[in-house]
């Protein structure tokens, strides 16, 4: 008959697989901010490359609307700061969840040593 | 049996599938990522030769109607002095060809760059599921060998 996980370490492991999917998450929406933040610095260095005289336009629908330079510099900068605020707490956040993650690591580690002893006499765990 | 002896990680194939199968799922992104990119590039390098072409020839053309050219329109002329290049983010500046190339040229740039460490991920990860697919395969047979 199949053994049965320890009803302690199986609380354990899916916890350690929640945070896991939690990391995953969070670095894939970290990403994609990142990959945003880039692309408004992409605009505005070119922005800042054009000849003050060229004029600049913004796709609405089908439609290309002329725009005012500092007003597109102004919104991009805005939104800049706003992905910069998002990829900091992102950054955070990803730093408690990973010393999380680390520290659950050890305590699974340290129950499979209990219930698992390499070696040891009795490697048959408890019944749950 | 003495303590000392290397240490044996034990993987199910339970689990060895589902690696083979994640990792599967990831060669699909990234090729399907470097296609986009590829196209991009080529997109870009299309919109360059354009440009070049309408430099020393921008009288009697025919245009495109569509994407597969069943319809073409013959064009006296387009004059060339400025043209809209995208910027980004639905931005578009109206510039001379010279300034639109350049920033095509950077653009070009950051695609090559793009599909180099795509196609170097997508090696590493077609080569660790190369490594996996034999190890699963090995097992099936034993495990047939077995019955």
């Amino acid at each position: 008959m199949a053994e049965r996980i320890p009803p302690e370490l199986q609380t354990q492991l899916l916890k350690l697989q929640q945070l896991q999917s939690q990391l995953e998450r969070l670095a894939y929406e970290k990403s994609v901010i990142e990959g945003e933040l880039r692309e408004v610095n992409e605009v505005l260095k070119e922005l800042s490359n054009l000849p003050q005289d060229s004029p600049i336009y913004k796709i609405v629908g089908n439609l290309l609307v002329k725009q005012d330079r500092t007003n597109v510099q102004n919104e991009l900068n805005e939104r800049k700061e706003l992905l910069e605020l998002k990829s900091r707490t992102y950054q955070k956040q990803e730093g408690l969840l990973r010393k999380q993650f680390e520290d659950l690591q050890k305590k699974v580690n340290e129950l499979v040593q209990k219930y698992y002893p390499q070696g040891g006499a009795s490697s048959t765990p408890p019944k749950a | 049996m003495s303590e000392t002896g290397e240490q044996r990680t034990v993987v199910t194939l339970e689990d060895l599938l589902a690696q083979a199968e994640a990792l599967r799922r990831e060669i699909e992104a990234l090729q399907k990522l470097r296609d986009e990119l590829t196209e991009s590039l080529n997109s870009v390098k299309n919109a360059k030769e354009a440009i070049n072409s309408l430099k020393t020839q921008s009288k009697d053309l025919m245009l495109s109607v569509d994407k597969r050219g069943f319809i073409l329109l013959r064009v006296t002329e387009i004059p060339i002095s400025k043209v809209l290049v995208n910027l980004g983010l639905g931005y578009y500046a109206e510039i001379e060809p010279d300034a639109a190339t350049k920033i095509l040229d950077s653009r070009e740039e950051q695609l090559n760059k793009g599909i180099q460490e795509v196609s170097s991920r997508l090696n590493t990860v077609v080569n660790a599921y190369a490594q996996i697919s034999e190890i699963i395969n090995r097992a099936q047979e034993q495990a047939q060998k077995g019955e």
